[in-house]
């Protein structure tokens, strides 16, 4: 796979994934940047071009925790989670406040939001996630389950305004 | 599997193709509502992480790769050249280095050169005349007004020496423009190659071929570009 060929197939989703990472247009785009470098230098070690989106996605991603890492938090075992208390409403149908919407994703932590950016942008399964970020794929699943929990609650509330008002 | 189980996995991945899950959804409404109100959330979610990306992304990540290449060329022409003038020196022979034979003519080269770029072909930006100046400054260049619609531009090794690779909009396509300092002919010069056409024109500092699809009107950007293009020092 050529380097103008990696560039135009996945530059798009780097950006992204870059992007929702750092929460920042210019801090993404120089990820990107330096991710694509990185890429180029390592080029010749790209065996495979099957794995060169999962090869792109973690260095962007250890650039990331190169320059802008943050201290992780606690997680809450798959175990403990109360599934009783889910509602099953289909979220978003009479319209859904982006903004706040944006501001919950923006405000989980890092260790919920970045498997969830791998899965919605990437295309990752729970193992592929588990082996990028390094953790077990249950460990995947628990912050995955939190990141769209929390997302589901800040929907749901929306909608619940609407109705009131 | 029971319910509780289905409903973790959709909970982290509603995609989930697992055989389990989906035998269990065909048997089960109240999770394939669950199902389904997970899918929803996805959708959003997509849509919420979709978000623009900036134009010109990929002409920065290709301009940044082009300079780090022609850096890491001038690295090793330097040793290498270094390396050789020692060697020579001592034979006497640093004349004979100067001299430079190409197996192809410098229009051939041109014209492989278009081929082998498709994708500069494809970009879609829209260069500003501000932006092909400070291309053009490493070669002592400058454009003194624009010379139409330039939707890509980049610098690049043409044999030994970088220069500039341009492409604009033309009446019947895109045309490139290869600004070529350091390549010198003797005269102008038409190209041919099948759907390719080509004009091949000398200038102070080297030569610029101009390069398009067949029954393009050239001379109408050479002119431009002639009028335009001064040198700085």
């Amino acid at each position: 796979m050529t380097f103008s060929a990696l560039v135009n197939a996945y530059a798009a989703d780097l950006y992204r994934y870059g992007f929702w990472l750092c929460r920042n247009q210019a801090q993404a785009e120089d990820l990107v940047q330096e991710t694509f470098m990185r890429a180029w230098k390592g080029l010749d070690g790209l065996k495979d071009s099957k794995a060169a989106k999962a090869w792109l996605f973690t260095i962007l991603r250890r650039e990331h925790a190169r320059h802008y890492s943050r201290p992780s938090l606690d997680l809450v075992s798959m175990e403990d989670m109360d599934f009783e208390s889910q509602h099953f409403a289909a979220p978003g149908s009479d319209g859904v406040a982006e903004m706040e919407f944006a501001q919950t994703l923006d405000a989980l932590p890092l260790e919920y939001r970045e498997p969830l950016l791998l899965q919605a942008l990437g295309g990752y399964s729970c193992e592929e996630i588990a082996g990028i970020m390094q953790i077990k794929s249950g460990a995947v699943m628990t912050r995955l389950f939190r990141a769209r929990q929390k997302l589901r609650a800040s929907l749901e509330n929306e909608v619940g305004e609407r109705k009131i008002k | 599997m029971n319910c509780i189980d289905i409903r973790r996995i959709l909970a982290a991945t509603p995609a989930s193709r697992e055989p389990d899950v989906l035998r269990h959804l065909q048997q089960c409404q109240s999770c394939a509502r669950y199902a389904e109100s997970e899918k929803a959330l996805s959708t959003h979610i997509d849509k919420l992480l979709n978000i623009a990306v900036p134009d010109r992304l990929t002409f920065r990540i290709m301009l940044q790769q082009r300079l780090a290449e022609e850096k890491r060329f001038r690295h090793r022409r330097g040793y290498w050249q270094a390396l050789a003038a020692s060697v020579v020196l001592t034979v006497g022979l640093v004349a004979g280095m100067l001299v430079v034979n190409h197996p192809y003519s410098l229009g051939e080269v041109a014209l492989a050169h278009v081929r082998d770029e498709p994708m500069a072909l494809q970009v879609e930006d829209n260069i500003q005349l501000s932006q092909l100046n400070n291309l053009l400054v490493p070669y002592n260049l400058k454009l003194q007004q624009a010379i139409g619609r330039v939707a890509f531009a980049m610098p690049c090794r043409i044999r030994q020496y970088t220069g500039a690779h341009l492409v604009m909009k033309g009446e019947y396509g895109k045309v490139t423009v290869l600004i070529m300092p350091g390549e010198y002919v003797m005269a102008r010069k038409m190209l041919q190659e099948r759907e390719l056409q080509g004009l091949l024109i000398p200038t102070d500092g080297g030569s610029i071929a101009i390069i398009g699809q067949a029954h393009e009107p050239l001379t109408a950007i050479e002119a431009r570009i002639s009028q335009a293009l001064i040198h700085t020092v």
